[in-house]
């Protein structure tokens, strides 16, 4: 596998996935915030 | 039964858009346009176009439905007045339209499926064996039907109890087996040539415009970006749910998935076809008819050569068949939430729907040319919908828009003035580019001496003739369009 080829395919898979994990980790953190906020004491 | 119309959890929520998005055009068609337009250099802009055109507008559409509770017609209506709401009966034919011949290729995966597990697949060459169905008309419509039928039963089902747990099950199963077959695609022996053609960018090749209008074209159909089907969605969200970030991972993880299936079909494709003395990137690059090459052709004949190929070839068929049901779904969801708007029932307007498609289907699933003018008319109309989203944000002032619909209290994700150039500058640009590249393909290569006819095949005469027709019938239908509509608030 040519070096070109090895550093697009780690930052395409890094932008897109890297992307994808980080955006729905802050989503579902932020859906139990708000879910535990909702719970009456 | 209860039957509840909202989404339980934004974890659902987000499967159930992600299966919209993850569809076969992710795992059949992109490593296809990938391999003709350059490899690793085909990437740069059709990640680009994730910025420029499909996120903007999965936001828009997101922020559109939860805020209108209505499905494309009552949307327009309600955000631009009555007058307007035929802009939104043109989204929701062209998704329909695309349902018809897509319900085909559900049925296609599902048979191939069966095909796969028992192994009749291999009882005839790979070629062979797909004239053979297509040749099968009452095949083709039995798995139509069949493909109707199990996307018919989860949306009947309900939003919570259907399109939700159908999704939470599918989606983690859909990506465990792109996942595995990536993985095991990888290891072959003589796969990582597949990677290094994936992956290798021929940077000249980005100074080709066809390469650019290419990777839009693929952005904008992967994603779904323009279709109504995040509105229809985002109708059951909360009603205080994000825009910003939930589109965001909504483009991401559909690329995610694109590369996924990039990195099962390459190196699987270079590692095999060589003890089978064939040239892998013709094989990669064949459409076949109706652009089945690929996936009906080639994979089934390639994996006849790997140990254990006939459960790879399933599992292969069964990511295909899960990912075109649950876009299905969403298909036939926007169709029943123009009659949920209504009043209609759910099961009335499932009835109603699945009564009226399923014939329409039909010409599709018997005849490829039939098929092929669908996908050419609706799938070209989509950019069309695409600008109209657009041209609604623009004629409601983008600024105001994100104030009053994208940026509510407390959301997630701000979105700030960029989207007002993108939606005012970029998409109806991009638009143009792309309308006319497509137009111009039809003249002079698909069609010259009759691209003006209206019912040629892949004629400029063919699109311009079905769009004008659903469009003058929907202005003439004008006002009666949206009148049904209650003008009430949403279940919720």
């Amino acid at each position: 596998m040519s070096k070109s080829a090895a550093i697009l395919m780690t930052l395409m898979l890094a932008a897109n996935w890297g992307g994808f994990i980080c955006l729905l980790r802050l989503a579902l953190r932020r859906e139990a915030r708000r879910r535990t906020e909702e719970t009456p004491s | 039964m209860e039957r509840s119309e909202s989404f339980t959890s934004r974890w659902g929520m987000l499967l159930a858009m992600l299966g919209m998005a993850v569809g076969t055009g992710n795992i059949w068609r992109f490593p296809r346009v990938v391999a003709r337009n350059g490899g690793g250099a085909f990437l740069i802009p059709w990640f680009l176009f994730l910025f420029l055109w499909s996120v903007p507008l999965l936001m828009t559409e997101l922020a559109i439905g939860r805020k209108t509770r209505r499905g494309p017609i009552g949307s327009f209506a309600r955000l631009l007045g009555p007058r307007w709401g035929w802009m939104g009966g043109f989204v929701a034919v062209c998704s329909l339209a695309i349902m018809l011949y897509y319900a085909v290729v559900s049925g296609w995966t599902i048979k191939y499926l069966f095909a796969a597990l028992s192994g009749s697949v291999w009882s005839a060459s790979s070629t062979a064996y797909w004239h053979g169905f297509r040749a099968a008309s009452a095949q083709q419509l039995l798995f139509t039907l069949v493909a109707y039928a199990l996307a018919g039963w989860i949306v009947w089902r309900g939003v919570s109890s259907g399109i939700e747990k159908a999704s939470k099950l599918l989606m983690p199963t859909l990506l465990l087996l792109l996942v595995v077959g990536a993985v095991r695609a990888v290891t072959l022996p003589g796969g990582a040539a597949g990677l290094d053609f994936f992956f290798r960018p021929e940077w000249e090749r980005l100074l080709d415009h066809r390469v650019w209008l290419e990777a839009l074209s693929q952005s904008a159909w992967s994603t779904g970006a323009g279709w109504g089907l995040v509105l229809t969605y985002a109708v059951y969200a909360r009603r205080d749910e994000d825009a910003g970030l939930n589109a965001f991972i909504v483009g991401f993880g559909d690329n995610s998935a694109s590369l996924l299936a990039g990195l099962m079909i390459f190196p699987s494709v270079f590692a095999l076809s060589a003890g089978l003395g064939l040239v892998p990137d013709q094989i990669v690059m064949d459409t076949g008819p109706a652009n089945t090459g690929m996936a009906f052709i080639w994979i089934p004949e390639l994996f006849r050569t790997l140990p254990a190929g006939r459960w790879f070839l399933a599992a292969f068929f069964l990511a295909l068949a899960i990912a075109a049901l649950t876009s299905l779904i969403s298909m036939l969801e926007l169709g029943i939430r123009l009659f949920l708007d209504r009043g209609w029932t759910r099961t009335k307007a499932l009835s109603y729907l699945l009564a009226v498609a399923f014939p329409l289907s039909i010409p599709s699933a018997l005849s490829l040319d039939v098929f092929e003018n669908q996908d050419w008319v609706w799938g070209l109309g989509l950019i069309l919908s695409g600008l109209f989203f657009a041209v609604a944000v623009i004629r409601y002032g983008p600024s105001r828009f994100r104030a009053d619909f994208v940026n509510l209290p407390g959301c997630d994700l701000k979105v700030g003035r960029w989207y007002d150039l993108v939606v005012t500058v970029a998409i109806p640009l991009l638009f143009a580019a792309m309308l006319a590249w497509w137009l111009y393909q039809s003249v002079s290569q698909y069609d010259p001496r009759g691209w003006w006819h209206p019912f040629h095949r892949f004629s400029v005469g063919t699109c311009l003739f079905q769009w004008a027709a659903v469009i003058a019938m929907l202005m003439l239908a004008g006002r009666a369009l949206v009148q049904s509509i209650p003008d009430q608030e949403g279940e919720r």
